[in-house]
């Protein structure tokens, strides 16, 4: 059966014998430190050509056409928001007013920083996965622009991700949907306006399709609906970052506590544009 | 070969194009479709190609998807598993609309298969096989039976230009032939 192939057949038999050992042999090395960051940089690269390429062109255009089609709906959202800018100054100068109270509060008690402290890079996603089961995105952002590994990520709904990697222009961020406990984040439940309990997220439970929260404190009283919020305690994520709802009261006594169910705030499936959140210096 | 390679170039090139308009959600709180026309196209091409031909192919494709999108040697271990099933099965098939698009969304099942069961091996994912079928693997098979039909109009023109090339070649090929001389 060998001899009976031609030499195109022979060159694509050893082209896919090298691509089958070389992805083996990157796969059999990925748990050396070296070895993964080799391995991400070579598949960034692939990413970034097909950005390049084919996704940037075709966003533009998709959302070229988007604009027209919704130009209708954009005119009724303008004078609704045209109200809303209004009211906008009074908003305005109560937040600097709340600023300079903070500024005095920490001068008082010699604080440097606060934990809501934070400033924002932008950036856009130019590599997002394709299944379900891939849940790291790509950034074109990196160390350049001044993005560091922790770093949270946040969309417009709330918070999506860390930073795990880092390169010159580019950075790798774990979604937190990812079902690997990789990713956990201190947060609290919004018990009132001025109570919360404190929580940690452990992981996102793909099939009750909700974030798994872990209470430290089994005496509060959780209802549904309450707001989930980044409680800055992990040292990695400013406080204040919304996070999700709980969803539902079901209690599930686990190893390490009373288990809550959230719901992400997050839109997973709209991730162009995003915000990686620094904390304050 | 140069229209099979631009036949399934084009299918992933309709795969990126719907998913800008259709963005999957990682977290599966909605049930997700993915588009694989280009995995089909590769599917509709192995089928006329030799065994070790079509798993080279399979495990190059394999390669550059693992590359461009799960970042791990995943496909390039499915996609030649895949190449086995649907050659050893496209024999006892004809060429018909109906059993085309079957064996499609049989091989779009067996790759959904393999990637679940990677991922569930290697604790990527725990999603329970209901979950995996009712979120993931429902709507892909369904949506594809068109969205194959249709495809197969265009796999009918790519074999007419290939048919064509094939003819223009035969036209075209000489043979020196001198009376008297031996070969």
């Amino acid at each position: 059966m060998f001899n009976r192939w031609n030499k195109f057949n022979r060159f694509l038999l050893k082209i896919g014998g090298v691509l089958l050992a070389g992805s083996l042999f990157l796969a059999a090395f990925r748990f050396s430190p070296w070895m993964q960051e080799g391995a991400s940089e070579a598949y960034g690269f692939f990413s970034s050509v097909r950005y390049t390429l084919i996704d940037a062109p075709f966003k533009t255009m998709a959302s070229l056409v988007n604009d027209f089609a919704t130009l209708y709906q954009l005119r009724e959202e303008n004078r609704r928001l045209r109200l809303q800018i209004d009211l906008l100054a009074q908003f305005q100068a109560r937040l600097e007013e709340a600023y300079r109270d903070i500024d005095d509060l920490k001068t008082l008690n010699d604080l440097k920083l606060a934990m809501t402290d934070f400033t924002v890079i932008a950036s856009t996603v130019i590599n997002r996965p394709y299944g379900t089961y891939t849940h790291t995105i790509t950034l074109d952002v990196g160390t350049v622009e001044g993005v560091e590994i922790g770093d949270a990520v946040i969309n417009a709904g709330g918070l999506i991700g860390k930073v795990t990697s880092v390169q010159s222009h580019t950075c790798d961020v774990l979604l937190l949907t990812t079902e690997q406990a990789l990713n956990k984040v201190s947060v609290k439940i919004q018990l009132n306006a001025t109570t919360t309990a404190d929580a940690l997220l452990e992981y996102y439970d793909v099939n009750r399709g909700g974030f798994v929260l872990t209470l430290l404190n089994s005496t509060s009283s959780i209802t549904d609906n309450m707001t989930v919020i980044t409680s800055g305690l992990g040292l990695t994520y400013p406080s204040g970052l919304l996070v999700g709802w709980i969803e539902g009261t079901e209690f599930e006594t686990g190893s390490s506590g009373i288990q809550i169910l959230a719901r992400p705030a997050a839109d997973f499936s709209k991730l162009d544009y995003v915000l990686v959140v620094k904390r304050g210096d | 070969m140069i229209y099979n390679v631009l036949f399934v170039l084009a299918g992933f090139f309709m795969d990126t194009i719907l998913s800008l308009f259709f963005p999957l959600d990682p977290a599966l709180r909605t049930i997700v479709w993915v588009p694989s026309l280009g995995y089909l196209s590769f599917v509709l091409t192995i089928r006329k190609r030799s065994l070790g031909e079509a798993l080279a192919l399979g495990v190059l494709i394999g390669f550059i998807v693992d590359a461009l999108q799960y970042q791990q040697p995943v496909t390039i271990l499915v996609f030649p598993l895949v190449v086995f099933a649907v050659k050893n099965w496209s024999e006892h098939l004809n060429d018909s609309v109906v059993e085309t698009i079957f064996i499609g969304v049989v091989a779009l099942f067996l790759r959904e298969l393999g990637l679940y069961l990677w991922f569930l091996g290697i604790g990527v994912t725990r999603l329970t096989p209901e979950l995996w079928f009712a979120k993931r693997v429902f709507l892909t098979l369904i949506v594809h039976i068109p969205l194959l039909w249709a495809w197969l109009g265009v796999n009918r023109l790519k074999n007419t230009l290939v048919a064509h090339a094939e003819a223009n070649r035969r036209f075209q090929e000489t043979a020196l032939w001198r009376p008297g001389q031996k070969r």
